[in-house]
């Protein structure tokens, strides 16, 4: 049974403080993320509706990164 | 952290194994035209309970789905990817091509493995979408060796596909396997740079799996929460074995 990957595309709900996002994965489920890399460097400008990359934290899929915005 | 087993480990690990390559094989023999993919997951339920084993996706719990699984078979036909479950209603027709996924628990240790048959006579596209998914997982077992990366393996399948003209899902991956079904690291079937790319060392195991669609790769999963489908309505197929790595090289523990 192949895993499920960690690498998933979602859509920006809200911003919260210190470059942390609530980001709905589809089907409901919300992850919190914090932005990473070039995101965070270069203070990429999310909004709520931007389409982001995330990677899901493996022990906990509440949580992720966000990788680059789409 | 891959977790690395000892020699003794592997040896049971290659007892699930070939545990479930014999299922498969007689999987395998029995699909035919008129068999629905229910009656291969009722024999594969009794060869699992015959040979005392556990079956592994039986109770399996996949966060992304939300719940556990129910079946001790993945069986996916034509478009379904990965993750189909078996139905009375699904009866296999002729020039079908369905794939068939199971795993063991004996004595503790995982055995994960997977084929993708064809009912009847396959026209010559499908034939070669079959062929190219074997071969690329073939090439892929090859790079199993210490001192290899884990890009070497991503690398070899995503080139060998793409260059035939297919294309790998990217929302499925292979993974480590050993006292549990998924274990670090997630194998993907192409190569990201952001991804974390560590050494291969000797007592791994990786469980390889490439699923190639013919057409895009983009993949959905249906309102079953489960069964995941090539969105543009193209045949896709999977093939997997674990594979440990030795001081020999190459170990494939789900085939003679």
């Amino acid at each position: 049974m192949p895993g499920v990957s960690n690498r998933v595309a979602g859509v920006v709900l809200a911003e919260l403080p210190q470059l942390v996002y609530r980001v709905d994965v589809g089907k409901g489920r919300e992850v919190l993320a914090h932005a990473v890399g070039m995101a965070e460097r270069n203070f990429v400008r999310l909004l709520p509706g931007d389409k982001v990359e995330i990677e899901l934290a493996a022990q906990d899929q509440t949580r992720g990164r966000i990788l680059k915005k789409l | 952290m891959i977790i690395r087993k000892t020699a003794a480990e592997l040896e049971k690990m290659r007892r699930s194994g070939i545990l479930v390559y014999q299922i498969l094989k007689n999987l395998g023999d029995m699909v035919q035209e008129g068999v629905s993919t229910y009656d291969l997951e009722v024999a594969a339920e009794r060869m699992i309970a015959d040979a005392g084993a556990r079956p592994a996706f039986k109770g399996y719990f996949v966060p992304a789905a939300g719940e556990r699984y129910k079946y001790v078979l993945c069986t996916s036909v034509n478009s379904e990817i990965v993750h189909g479950i078996p139905s009375p209603k699904r009866v296999l027709k002729k020039g079908d091509i369905v794939s068939i996924d199971t795993g063991v628990q004996l004595d503790g240790y995982y055995g994960d493995s997977a084929v993708t048959v064809g009912v009847g006579e396959l026209s010559g596209e499908t034939k070669r979408l079959l062929k190219v998914t074997e071969e690329s997982l073939e090439l892929a077992i090859q790079q199993v060796r210490a001192g290899n990366r884990l890009f070497d393996i991503c690398g070899t399948v995503e080139r060998h596909v793409v260059s035939n003209g297919y294309s790998v899902v990217r929302e499925y991956v292979g993974h480590g396997i050993g006292t549990q079904l998924h274990e670090e690291p997630q194998i993907p079937n192409y190569v990201d740079r952001k991804n974390e790319n560590p050494r291969l060392k000797e007592g791994m195991v990786l469980a390889i799996e490439p699923m190639v669609n013919a057409g895009k790769a983009e993949a959905k999963v249906l309102g079953d929460k489960w069964t995941a489908v090539a969105k543009d309505g193209s045949n896709s197929a999977h093939f997997e074995h674990c594979v440990a790595v030795t001081s020999n090289g190459p170990w494939v523990l789900t085939r003679p």
